[in-house]
């Protein structure tokens, strides 16, 4: 009767476990720990106010530390705040929910073990960084009000958001889906689709599997290989694209654009810098307002109907000596005809007015290739 | 074509700035014209009363002026040149006061004037030694005009630009002087992104914080913003690099930007900042922005709100 009482006893003592207040150089600390129970489908979300540190393990229950600082006068005011600070586990609609309030707490930091393959897991916190690594979720969302997301290793779907801080991401598996405010977007592969925000800031992706979006409302783009269709826009900073496995669309408002392979189609636009275009197929549509434009044909690719522009500067087309196409190139003011400079004898060059016009079938003929070019020198050049 | 409407166009044709088409059609004019030929003739004298009185302006005038004029147009504003204290701010509220009530000339006036200014700073911030340089083809040519000459010959007209390539270290003088009259002067954005980007690694001049603080706070593209605003890190403890962040701050649409001055803002706090940054906490739309101020303010035990 005696151990069933002790057994009562230790059953109804709180699964959380607190610390006494201690110093650490210039703040006082409390430290709260605890652990709770987690069934395999449940829905976790933590909502917290200060930095979150989230792993996954192979264990079938949530462990939490949550260390709270201050700075007081002293201990009995370091207490009086850091007593303030709670962490509530409650279950509602079959959703469970870890609550941390900072209270008086200058900050709180919170670690998380929780199990591997929750189907689903949202961290979201008012400030501070959000970390995640060794998830295997289908659904994860990290969510700052103010502070950097890093993610290593992922295998579900992700939504990471802050309103300014960098996204640094590892291998994600499936898709992700990143905006920030402010700061870097980094990713080294991201297996799905993939839709990449940043108000300010670069882009820098490894490798992404699917269709895929980069904005940045200024800053560099880049992204090493895309799998899909890839569209990518900035407010001002160069487009580096590796290679891309679908149509590739590119806009900066300012920066140059490099693209080192394309078989597929681009459509390219620039405000202002040079575009080059290595290994492209398909429909090529690409116009700068200043800056020289260089397009080097695929050979064995079928090219379609086909624009290059540029308000000012040079236009270098390097054309695969067994590609079949029609060309039809003009430089408006233009001293001579030395202005438009062609390798085929098949492309014959004559003044027409203000412009000088050069035009030609290659190898029977086929898609129409456009070159239109405003001062500057448009080479057609054999490769 | 009507003598008025060609008078305004007379100081632009003495410094080679008209089309080819309106050069052409003010020639001819000027051939049947007597009262547009004395207007050009005291348009000369003008010039040359004016080239006999050089006078010392800071570096960089032009380049500030162009700026101004660039940014006035992708921005449709009118140009807000930066309030700086010294001589020349004087100088300018002097002369506009000077000329205040002339109002039915001030605008052909100022056009001769601010030609004048541009062409002389031109003059005078050419660099004087020769930058090494590799000589390219390349040449662009334009005809701008053909008319006949005497003894059946004709005479023709050329603007020729040739490429040159510049190379050399990031170190090297020339080429950080090219790179900073790339930011500044140059209507490509593009150009301006790359070499405010590239300064952001060299050390900070007094000339090199100029064009940063310039560019943080005017450019018109936000990624030559952005560049600039973190390239200023190594100085944001000094007092005007602070000023010009708190403005950016204040002002800037981009919230990227707001989050780079915001950074580099706290880092070095002290309590002239805490209007600004209640300011910024009422205000900001942006929450990172908004908990970084109050963060600061926490920490220098000033209150969030004001009363």
């Amino acid at each position: 009767m005696r151990k069933l009482c002790i057994l009562a006893c230790l059953a109804a003592l709180p699964a959380a476990a607190q610390s006494a207040v201690t110093r650490e150089d210039d703040y006082w600390v409390r430290t709260l720990t605890g652990v709770e129970a987690l069934p395999p489908e449940a829905r976790l979300q933590v909502v917290s106010e200060g930095a979150v540190v989230v792993t996954g393990a192979d264990e079938a229950r949530l462990r939490w530390q949550l260390k709270a600082r201050t700075r007081a006068e002293g201990e009995a005011e370091a207490r009086r705040r850091l007593e303030s600070v709670s962490v509530k586990f409650s279950k509602t609609a079959g959703k469970h929910l870890l609550a941390v309030h900072r209270g008086g707490a200058a900050d709180a930091g919170l670690k998380l073990v929780v199990p591997r393959s929750l189907p689903a897991l949202a961290v979201i916190t008012r400030e501070g960084s959000v970390n995640a690594s060794g998830l295997a979720s289908d659904s994860i969302t990290l969510a700052s009000g103010a502070g950097a997301i890093h993610a290593g290793r992922l295998e579900g779907n992700l939504v990471a958001r802050t309103a300014g801080g960098a996204i640094d991401l590892g291998e994600i598996r499936g898709s992700a889906r990143c905006s920030t405010a402010g700061g870097n977007i980094t990713a080294r592969h991201i297996g799905g689709n993939a839709v990449l925000e940043t108000g300010g800031g670069d882009v820098d992706v490894n490798e992404i599997g699917g269709d895929a979006r980069a904005e940045s409302g200024g800053g560099r783009v880049r992204i090493g290989r895309a799998g899909a269709q890839l569209v990518v826009s900035t407010g001002g900073g160069r487009i580096e694209i590796g290679e891309a496995r679908g149509m590739l669309v590119l806009r900066s408002a300012a920066g140059a654009v490099h693209v080192g392979a394309a078989p597929h189609g681009v459509r390219c636009e620039t405000a202002g810098g040079p575009i080059h275009l290595s290994k492209v197929a398909g429909s090529l549509r690409a116009s700068t307002t200043i800056g020289n434009i260089v397009a080097q044909l695929l050979a064995n690719r079928p090219l379609e109907d086909s624009f290059l522009s540029t308000a000012r500067g040079d236009i270098t087309v390097l054309i695969p000596s067994n590609l079949s196409v029609k060309i039809h190139a003009a430089n408006e003011l233009s001293g001579g005809s030395r202005r438009i400079v062609s390798d085929f004898a098949e492309i014959t060059t004559q003044v027409r007015g203000a412009q000088v016009v050069a035009e030609g079938v290659l190898n029977g003929g086929g898609p129409l290739l456009r070159i239109i070019g405003t001062g500057g020198t448009i080479f057609i050049k054999r490769q | 074509m009507s003598c008025e409407r060609l008078h305004p166009l007379i100081p632009l044709y003495h410094y080679g700035e008209l089309p080819p088409e309106e050069e052409e059609r003010l020639e001819q004019h000027l051939e049947s014209c007597e009262s547009c030929r004395s207007e050009v003739e005291r348009q000369k004298r003008l010039a040359a009363a004016l080239d006999a009185r050089e006078m010392p302006l800071p570096d960089g005038l032009l380049a500030e002026c162009r700026h101004e004029l660039m940014r006035a147009v992708y921005r449709g504003e009118a140009p807000a040149l930066p309030r700086r204290a010294g001589v020349w701010p004087a100088f300018r509220e002097g002369f506009a006061a000077l000329f205040a009530s002339l109002s039915r000339v001030r605008v052909p006036a100022g056009a001769v004037a601010l030609i004048a200014l541009g062409w002389f700073a031109a003059r005078l911030t050419m660099p004087t030694e020769r930058i090494p340089v590799e000589p390219a083809d390349v040449v662009y040519s334009t005809i701008r005009s053909i008319r006949p000459a005497a003894a059946g010959r004709v005479e023709i007209a050329v603007d020729e630009t040739r490429r040159r390539v510049v190379s050399g270290p990031l170190e090297d003088g020339d080429i950080r002087r090219l790179l900073l009259a790339a930011a500044r002067e140059q209507e490509n954005p593009a150009v301006r992104v790359e070499s405010v980007g590239l300064l952001k690694d060299q050390p900070i001049t007094p000339m090199v914080r100029e064009v940063l603080l310039t560019a943080a706070q005017n450019d018109p593209n936000p990624a030559v913003r952005l560049k600039a605003v973190e390239a200023l890190k190594p100085v944001a403890a000094d007092t005007a690099v602070r000023d010009v962040l708190a403005q950016v701050l204040l002002t800037d649409e981009n919230p990227g930007v707001r989050i780079r001055s915001i950074d580099l803002l706290v880092e070095h706090r002290d309590g002239s900042m805490v209007g600004l940054l209640q300011r910024v906490v009422q205000r900001d739309s942006n929450s990172y922005i908004r908990l970084k101020s109050e963060r600061a303010l926490r920490e220098m035990n000033a209150s969030i709100g004001t009363f």
